[in-house]
């Protein structure tokens, strides 16, 4: 988590990302791999698909992703979650988050958590981890990291 | 001809479990309109209630984003190669 949140510290004021990825079907620690938010350089080319900036969105290079999702299959690993920062707001799962990560009512990523991390002003603040919830059809958080 | 399809993990449910398939069309719209028909309900995945292409799916020929190709309109043609990528992006 501390290489997670010094990435995250290092982008502010800009959202961060990356992938938790770990041998397959372990829960044993995850690598941390800090990724680009392109969502800049999308929002410069195509602003009416992509409104915001990185501020207050972010976005990984999908072929990156497809290239790293294919790596770590190839590995024998799999992606374990999906972290990214919210800056100067808290680590909610925003309605925006909903929407990407299950855009039909069901996960986009089945089994993939996804860590999202506040850093206000600069400093962290907090984490929170969002499972899907079967039962419930949505996302939930069950854990939580404060500072 | 054969254009080869990536199917992503989501949607292989559709697909028989297949990562990659194959469709036909001389454009994205006809490709995926046959890709459909081949495994039904794929048609709701790829477009919004508006009957446009879903902003959080990426669709790539030869890697490049047809948002900057022509859209459903960019041409495809045999041996090219199509991407389905959902896009991992969000925001406060």
């Amino acid at each position: 988590m501390d290489q997670v949140i010094a990435h995250a510290v290092k982008e502010y004021p800009r959202e961060a990302c990356g992938l938790l990825i770990g041998e397959k079907g372990q829960k044993s620690a995850a690598e941390f791999l800090p990724l680009k938010n392109v969502y800049d350089e999308m929002h410069r080319m195509d602003p009416a698909t992509y409104p915001r900036d990185a501020r207050t969105a972010y976005l990984i290079d999908p072929r990156e992703q497809q290239g790293l999702f294919d790596e770590a299959e190839a590995n024998g690993q799999e992606v374990k979650a999906i972290v990214h920062s919210h800056t100067d707001h808290d680590a909610y799962f925003s309605e925006e988050d909903r929407l990407v990560a299950a855009p039909w009512g069901e996960p986009m990523y089945p089994g993939l958590s996804y860590i999202v991390v506040s850093i206000d002003g600069g400093k962290f603040k907090e984490a929170n981890e969002y499972f899907w919830d079967d039962k419930n059809k949505g996302y939930v958080v069950r854990k939580k990291e404060r500072r | 001809m054969a254009i080869k399809v990536r199917i992503p993990t989501p949607l292989q449910k559709m697909t028989e479990n297949r990562a990659e398939v194959t469709s036909e069309g001389t454009t994205l719209k006809e490709l995926l309109a046959n890709l459909d028909r081949k495994y039904p309900g794929l048609k709701e995945r790829f477009y919004d209630d508006k009957g446009g292409l879903r902003r959080f799916i990426n669709f790539y020929v030869n890697n490049e984003d047809v948002r900057f190709l022509k859209g459903e309109s960019t041409p495809v043609k045999e041996g090219d190669e199509v991407s389905i990528i959902p896009a991992i992006a969000g925001g406060a």
